[in-house]
């Protein structure tokens, strides 16, 4: 036994010291822990305050106008919910740990378009303001994006059924939403602050349930939200839609969804950098295989960010409606980069992406 | 012709020794602990498995499974028995541990683990297979005729010996999975790339006092070699008097290192307590005695003074050695010669995978993929993106994307789910990146080609990508 131990220890060394490839030092120095805590320090942490901060001053809107259903006070709530859902953009990817509600993932849970007018108005007709169920598209940013853009565009079409019989049943509801909303994203953040900033650096494994792993899967499966229903499915390309669905766009009653678009994918690419501390992009750099995927990632986010560009200034809905190119081509060049999102990265990463035993040795 | 007679009958004469050899009786101590110990892991494994809430996850939730080649037929049944089949599996397990109602415990746990196991082929695991075939193999031998229940109980089946080959087999069993799983990783990326271990190791650069070691690719490289090596020779170390001890005590330190970096479960506990197979009898009669004082003790079992009767306990296949023969014959070459049927299929196994299941190539590579499904109406040209995730969970999605078989599977699933949509013979195409050992990701199917209008099958799959 021990002539065979030395037989491999023997066999390992001199190929060690036969292979002229190998960097006898640690791969790249590259510290997991140090990508934690720049992360949650520098990104997720300050991501979450802004938004508790925008999410308090819709609140304070969202009261305003209950009080008062004035036009003003209508104009001030859009512009807060405007500010509001364009930092939602840079938190929907955090919906694991303190992020993963009772509901689901805050990013379904607050997050989920088209809405359902039909059942948000048979809600405030039967006065149930409750919110006790499972449907996510009667809740969260965009349920009340249409309490308060909606029915029709033009304030006064807004306006005109807070003001008309059981227009206090409408305010109720927008409060009830508005009531959920700004709690979940305030304990969201108060969590991360309070206890969990902790315990996501402490968990610096690969394993599933690591923060690495939590983070990646939440990371991409963002982008896919962003890809296969912010653009795919109003563009009608899933399969059996027979033509595109304009009215199926995220922010459709704001019309904002064309720079939403913008937003979340600059922050969907913030994170994979890392902004100026160690992400994933520093991390893929550091293994086997990694520098390359990084050269071919980035062409690609440029592709992305040229095509988001190339989209003309106008409310996705319409440029749909128009059958604009621009759309489509965009749908595409998200396409092109999932892969180097979803399985390049977490592959040369060794990051788990399932709970489920893997083959063993 | 004196000297062609000569060889014939000294033919004869070995093939002699060999039935006789095999037919032997030896002590029954290691079959009936190696049953003990079997039973005892798979209480534990399937009780773990219901535990983790796998039943529903793998089973239940999922809209579509994903089938192996030929038991397209096995369907999943209603969550009520998919839990009572685990819960049988666990009570079958317990009488084979115990050796009580062996036969219908051995062929009970069989039927119900196998079953499980085919419903489903993005959940494979070698180790699974394994399992399969121990089961199997338990059915056949007379695993109960010593230190069990049944023998308490009809003290005529209770004998003290059993037929070589009823502990051989295991022996052989376990040999080849070890022997083919080390020549399995004689390859150039695991040897002189150290590939897939130097993405596996850094990533375990966490992992308590020796995870800084991982950082270094140097410890990639010795893992691998050592990993070669260790499977290649350690069942013949085992199986050696003079470096048994050394060989269980690596097989000890192996498994527990790699039970400790990948999540493969009770894999390393399964192969550290089924090796023990490879000890004499004495180990195992001295562990047996040991067992049984203990439970006489704690007054489980009644001191009973009724020796066991001497004699060579039967197989299933009784008095019927010609039957006996021809079944081990088969088995035997079936295992030697399945793991091979890659080489009768052109391009990279590890690539195409056309023949790597079944074949003990276990941990070998990371490979990954992502596969966008495109379903086209042909009646309104219109061309809509599947995701997939509305009809397959994480697991199988992963496991789909870099296989392509499975590709191919869900490919059908999607033409006939559109279908039934409306659609009129929809086309499906399937663009699918996958990723092997940290090269950059390529296309592994054609991405152009109809796969609904494709069949699987055992020749080779012709829109494999090189």
């Amino acid at each position: 036994m021990l002539r065979y131990l030395s037989l491999i220890l023997t066999l390992a060394l001199s190929l060690v010291l036969a292979c002229d490839d190998m960097d006898t030092g640690p791969s790249g120095n590259f510290d997991r822990t140090q990508m934690l805590e720049n992360l949650a320090d520098n990104m997720i942490v300050p991501r979450l305050e802004i938004l508790r901060q925008r999410t308090e001053s819709l609140d304070v809107a969202i009261q305003a106008f209950s009080q008062d259903a004035s036009i003003e006070n209508l104009t001030a709530a859009q512009e807060a919910w405007k500010a509001a859902v364009a930092t939602w953009q840079a938190n929907s990817s955090f919906g694991f740990g303190p992020g993963d509600l009772t509901l689901g993932p805050m990013g379904s849970v607050l997050g989920t378009f088209p809405v359902d007018a039909s059942a948000i108005e048979q809600a405030i007709d039967e006065q149930e303001f409750s919110l006790n169920n499972f449907r996510r598209d009667v809740r969260g940013f965009y349920a009340m994006e249409y309490l308060l853009f909606g029915p029709s565009p033009g304030q006064n079409n807004v306006l005109n059924p807070y003001q008309s019989a059981g227009g206090t049943d409408r305010i109720a509801y927008l409060t009830a939403v508005n009531k959920q909303l700004v709690d979940d994203v305030a304990q969201v953040a108060e969590e991360w602050t309070s206890s969990y900033r902790t315990t996501f650096i402490e968990s610096d494994g690969t394993s599933a349930g690591s923060s690495s792993s939590l983070l990646f899967n939440a990371f991409s499966q963002d982008f896919e939200v962003l890809k296969n229903f912010k653009v795919g499915l109003p563009a009608g390309k899933r399969p059996g839609q027979v033509t595109a669905e304009p009215d199926k766009v995220e922010a459709y009653y704001s019309g904002m969804s064309r720079q939403l678009i913008e937003e979340h994918f600059a922050a969907i690419v913030e994170v994979w950098e890392g902004g100026d501390g160690p992400g994933f992009r520093e991390y893929l750099e550091s293994v086997e295989g990694g520098p390359a995927l990084v050269e071919d990632t980035q062409a690609q986010i440029a592709q992305v960010e040229q095509a988001i560009g190339n989209l003309p200034d106008e409310p996705l809905t319409q440029l749909i409606a128009q059958d604009d190119p621009s759309v489509d081509s965009l749908h595409t060049e998200l396409q092109k980069l999932t892969r180097f999102f979803k399985s390049d990265m977490s592959s040369l990463l060794g990051i788990a992406i399932t709970f489920q035993s893997g083959d063993g040795d | 012709m004196p000297v062609f007679t000569d060889k014939v009958r000294s033919r004869i004469s070995l093939s002699q020794q060999l039935r006789e050899w095999l037919q032997s009786p030896v002590s029954a101590a290691p079959l009936a602990s190696f049953r003990m110990i079997f039973g005892a892991l798979m209480v534990f494994s399937t009780i773990r498995f219901m535990a983790l809430g796998w039943v529903d996850d793998h089973f239940i939730q999922p809209s579509f499974h994903f089938k192996y080649y030929g038991f397209a037929w096995v369907e999943v049944l209603p969550p009520f028995w998919m839990y009572a089949i685990h819960v049988l599996m666990i009570v079958f397990a317990l009488g084979v541990m115990l050796g009580a109602f062996y036969r219908m415990a051995s062929t009970g746990f069989f039927l119900c683990f196998t079953y499980t196991e085919l419903i489903d082929s993005t959940y494979y695991l070698n180790h699974y297979y394994l399992v399969s075939l121990v089961s199997f193999l338990l059915i056949l031998v007379p695993a109960h005729a010593y230190f069990s229940v049944d023998a308490r109980r009809n003290p005529h089946i209770s004998k003290d010996q059993v037929p070589r080959w009823t502990i051989a087999i295991f022996q052989f069993q376990l040999t080849l999975v070890y022997l083919y799983a080390g020549l399995a990783k004689i390859n150039y990326d695991w040897l002189i790339r150290a590939l897939p271990l130097k993405i596996w190791l850094p990533a375990n650069d966490k992992v308590w006092v020796i995870g800084e070691l991982f950082r270094y690719p140097a410890t990639a490289y010795i893992f691998s070699w050592a990993g070669m090596l260790y499977d290649t020779f350690v069942p013949f170390f085992l199986m050696w008097r003079k470096t048994r001890i050394w060989a269980y005590l690596a097989v000890i330190g192996f498994h527990t290192i790699t039970g400790i970096l990948f999540q493969i479960g009770v894999f390393p506990v399964v192969m550290i307590f089924s090796t023990l197979i490879f000890f004499p009898s004495k180990f195992h009669e001295k562990l047996i005695n040991r067992l049984r004082y203990v439970l006489q003790s704690v007054g489980v079992l009644r001191v009973k003074n009724r020796p066991v009767l001497s004699g060579c306990a039967r197989s299933i296949f009784g008095y019927r050695p010609k039957l006996m023969y021809t079944f081990l014959a088969i088995y035997v070459c079936f295992q030697l010669l399945f793991p091979w049927r890659y080489l009768g299929y052109p391009g990279n196994l590890f690539w195409t995978e056309e023949g790597y299941r079944f074949s003990w190539r276990v941990m070998l590579m990371e490979k990954a993929g992502t596969a966008t499904f495109f379903v086209k109406d042909p009646a309104s040209g219109r061309e809509g993106v599947v995701v997939n995730s509305e009809f397959l969970n994480r697991h199988q999605e992963k496991q789909m994307a870099f296989q392509p078989d499975m590709l191919l599977q869900f490919a059908h699933f999607l033409h006939d789910h559109y279908e039934a949509e409306g659609m009129q013979d929809p086309m499906v195409r399937v663009e699918s990146y996958v990723t092997l050992n940290a090269r950059p990701s390529r296309l592994i199917v054609d991405p152009e080609i109809n796969l609904a209008k494709v069949e699987d099958g055992w020749m080779p799959k012709e829109w494999i990508l090189d």
